[in-house]
């Protein structure tokens, strides 16, 4: 049953080359549809067959491809431990991730059907959704941190082509070009705490006692390295002390955080956007931004032996919430807004799980998933039908979108946290985790650090739910503004491939929380995590309550702001806003960063020209010219006459037949002369 | 006095060097095909040669055979060239070789 993982991986790249064949296009898209609802179908199977199976062991099933013979010396010694395996597993965290990714692409890809009608570029975008998906559930499903950086890479190769899928537009090119140099920073993190790992425990992990099923013992395996980051930890591995584990979880942590948009980098999920409009959903939702909170999650026996480092992803990630709040709250880009609240929500899981309730952290990623995949698409629809994405100009979605609008308001919804939607249900799971503070092996991070987060937390959540309530009133009520060459009479609800997503999803997103309702016995943490590592999912009836008067509270503050525009309601924003120029800074933080960096950049890009300068144009030319000089003399040969060049080839046979017989007779030692 | 592989090889020598200074010295390009062709006599008569002194038993027919066969490769040459030089002749309206120096570039 658990083998069907293979098929659910390989389905969507089969179907993905398949997309070359058809001759028309719009058939072609259907190749990857049918290979994700394959996919899907499949993932599901297996989903449901681990949950009956929760207490077993990981289902793990790998391929080396490679096998170095352990006599072959290879210079460096532990290159011979290398043996790179691909493969699938699966346990609680992969079987729920799988779905998910199959679920949203799946859903992207029939809303592209709408929404791309047309496009020159049609069938090459439908290859990179179907890439996308397999790179993802590959990613999603990988056995060792080999198959997982490769997949890491094909997902951000497969992201820069979705960016830049209109390569025609300059702008798009730029967001795509930007994001892939952002994302080979983070990348290099990975590259190098793989590494460091490989050559850390490869040399111990081959004195291991093979793995039962399997003829190597693979040391970057995340079944072995479970084991071995702790027996690390207690000082048992030759060669690796806590400053290795301390060192790796932070590139580890560097690598998560640019994946997942976290704070100093998270203009790059904004940028995504500048691409075709459902790619950037699957993108926010589904594939890129998620990898990072994964990577941490798929890490955590590493992370939990290095509290320090988990508590500085909990910092890390409360500060991002709470910047991406703000920007929300500040930006008039509709689908930018919705970029920053998942930059802010994927905070939020990283809270949960540098405050170790790693249950938690996942069940916000999977509830935010339907959710910011539901505001993403709805957000499309709207941008399409008006033309515009400043939701100043937008208004009368309610009326003249009354399908796209009210999928929108639940997207809100269950953005915010209102009382009894997804979002309320995983957001309480955060703060919980929070206020228990206690890591399964007991460690809690220092009272003021706690403190510090709660505040964010809690600020990142009122923030996120007045910049929704902000984006819903502002976009889907009143009227639009008067531009030239629009009239809004003429817009129309988005067809039915387009409006038909929403509907899954809306579902999906008012009913998924249930899975999380805490104290009862059968919790996704409880079902999902069961098995090897129990996950205790702490209660406390503090966090319901914080979560369902602030998440409720902020949604309503923003409806009597932005709906009702209660007189005082207003000037409390306002005053609010005077008071504390926060809002502001969240819409000064991209530009200024922008400016910073580019400054930055600026100068560090002015060495390498120095150095052209000063080195490497002298030694050029220098080089250059001693060729000229060199040449002056050969070039009188070139005479171009037959008579000459047939002189050249005569002497130099003549010369040649003379050097083989002096050779042939013994006049040269050592050559010739064999007999 | 009998003739032996020697004279063979100075005779095949000799107008294998005629052939050479041939095609050095005319200046038209069908004068150094002409000697091209003689540069190829003169190598095969050395195959004949070696055909004729050399190793009979185990090897009767082998310089023979090449000999034949450098004939028909230099016949197949000759037509090729033929057509080269009637092309540069349309081209340049000459066949003088100092003429046709577009090697140099």
């Amino acid at each position: 049953m658990y083998n069907l993982a293979w098929a659910v991986v390989l389905v969507p790249l089969g179907a993905c080359i398949l997309t070359y064949l058809p001759e028309s296009p719009r058939r072609a898209a259907f190749l990857p549809i049918l290979g994700t609802a394959a996919a899907l179908v499949l993932s599901l199977l297996v989903l449901a067959y681990r949950l009956e199976h929760n207490s077993s062991a990981p289902y793990q099933s790998v391929i080396t491809f490679i096998t170095f013979s352990p006599n072959q010396d290879l210079g460096g010694g532990v290159v011979g431990d290398f043996h790179p395996q691909v493969g699938v597993r699966v346990d609680g965290l992969s079987a729920v991730m799988m779905p998910v990714v199959a679920l949203v692409s799946l859903l992207v890809q029939i809303h592209s059907l709408g929404s791309m009608r047309g496009d020159g570029g049609l069938r090459r975008y439908f290859a990179l959704l179907g890439l996308g998906t397999f790179a993802m559930l590959a990613f999603v499903a990988s056995p060792n941190y080999f198959h997982l950086y490769v997949m890491w890479e094909l997902v951000a190769v497969v992201s820069w082509l979705l960016v830049g899928h209109w390569w025609h537009r300059p702008e798009s090119l730029r967001a795509a070009r930007r994001a892939f140099v952002i994302s080979r920073v983070g990348d290099l993190a990975l590259l190098l705490a793989l590494v460091l790992t490989f050559v850390k425990f490869s040399a111990n992990v081959a004195l291991l006692p093979a793995t039962p099923g399997q003829d190597v013992n693979d040391p970057l395996s995340f079944t072995v390295l479970g084991q071995e980051w702790h027996r690390g930890h207690l000082g048992a591995v030759a060669g690796v002390g806590v400053r290795t584990l301390v060192v790796t979880a932070l590139l580890l942590l560097v690598a998560a955080a640019f994946r997942s948009a976290q704070l100093p980098i998270q203009s790059w999920l904004a940028d995504t956007t500048e691409g075709p409009a459902p790619a950037a959903a699957l993108m926010q939702s589904a594939t890129v931004a998620t990898m990072g909170v994964f990577l941490i999650a798929r890490s955590y026996p590493l992370f939990l032996e290095v509290p320090q480092i988990l508590a500085l992803v909990a910092v890390l990630g409360a500060a991002t919430a709470v910047a991406g709040a703000l920007a929300a709250l500040a930006l008039v880009d509709m689908q930018r807004i919705i970029a920053y609240l998942t930059s802010s929500h994927l905070g939020l899981a990283l809270v949960a799980l540098g405050m170790g309730t790693l249950s938690a952290g996942v069940f916000h990623l999977f509830t935010q998933a339907w959710t910011v995949a539901l505001l993403a698409l709805a957000a499309a629809n709207v941008v399409r039908a008006y033309g515009t994405r400043d939701i100043r100009q937008l208004g009368g979605v309610w009326e003249r979108m009354p399908w796209t609008a009210r999928a929108l308001l639940v997207g809100c919804a269950g953005s915010s946290g209102v009382l009894l939607v997804s979002g309320f249900w995983s957001l309480d799971g955060v703060v919980a985790g929070v206020l228990h503070n206690r890591l399964p092996n007991g460690v809690s991070a220092p009272a003021v650090v706690q403190a510090l987060i709660l505040i964010g937390v809690l600020a990142a959540m009122g923030l996120g739910a007045l910049a929704v309530i902000r984006l819903f009133a502002v976009a889907c009520l009143g009227d639009p503004a008067r531009r030239r060459g629009f009239q809004p009479e003429r817009v129309r609800e988005a067809g039915d491939s387009m409006r038909g997503p929403l509907l899954p999803l809306a579902a999906l997103t008012v009913v998924v929380g249930f899975a999380g309702i805490l104290g009862v016995r059968a919790t996704f943490g409880n079902v999902v995590f069961a098995g090897s590592t129990p996950q205790h999912e702490p209660f406390s009836v503090g966090a319901v309550l914080l979560t369902a008067i602030l998440g409720t509270g902020a949604a309503a503050l923003g409806w009597l702001v932005w709906v009702r525009r209660e007189r005082a309601a207003v000037d409390l924003a306002a005053r609010t806003a005077a008071a504390t120029p926060l809002a502001g800074a969240g819409a000064l933080l991209a530009p200024a960063r922008a400016r910073v960096a580019s400054a930055f950049l600026t100068r560090v890009a002015a060495l390498p020209g120095l150095l052209e300068a000063a080195v490497i144009e002298p030694t050029t030319e220098a080089m250059a010219g001693a060729v000229e000089v060199a040449a002056a003399g050969p070039r009188r040969l070139r005479t171009g006459r037959l008579s000459s060049y047939a002189l050249t080839a005569v002497a130099a046979t003549a010369l040649l037949a003379l050097g083989v017989t002096l050779a042939a007779t013994g006049h040269f030692p050592g050559v010739g002369a064999s007999r | 006095m009998s003739i032996g592989v020697t004279h063979l090889l100075v005779a095949s020598a000799l107008v294998f060097g005629t052939g050479v200074y041939g095609v050095l010295a005319r200046r038209s390009l069908f004068g150094v095909l002409l000697a091209l062709q003689l540069m190829l006599a003169g190598a095969d008569v050395a195959l004949v040669a070696f055909a004729r002194f050399g190793d009979a038993v185990r090897q009767p027919l082998d310089g023979t055979a090449f000999a034949f066969l450098a004939m028909l490769a230099g016949a197949a040459e000759v037509t090729v060239a033929v057509a080269l030089v009637l092309l540069a002749y349309r081209r340049h309206r000459t066949v003088q070789v100092d003429e046709l120096d577009e090697l140099a570039g």
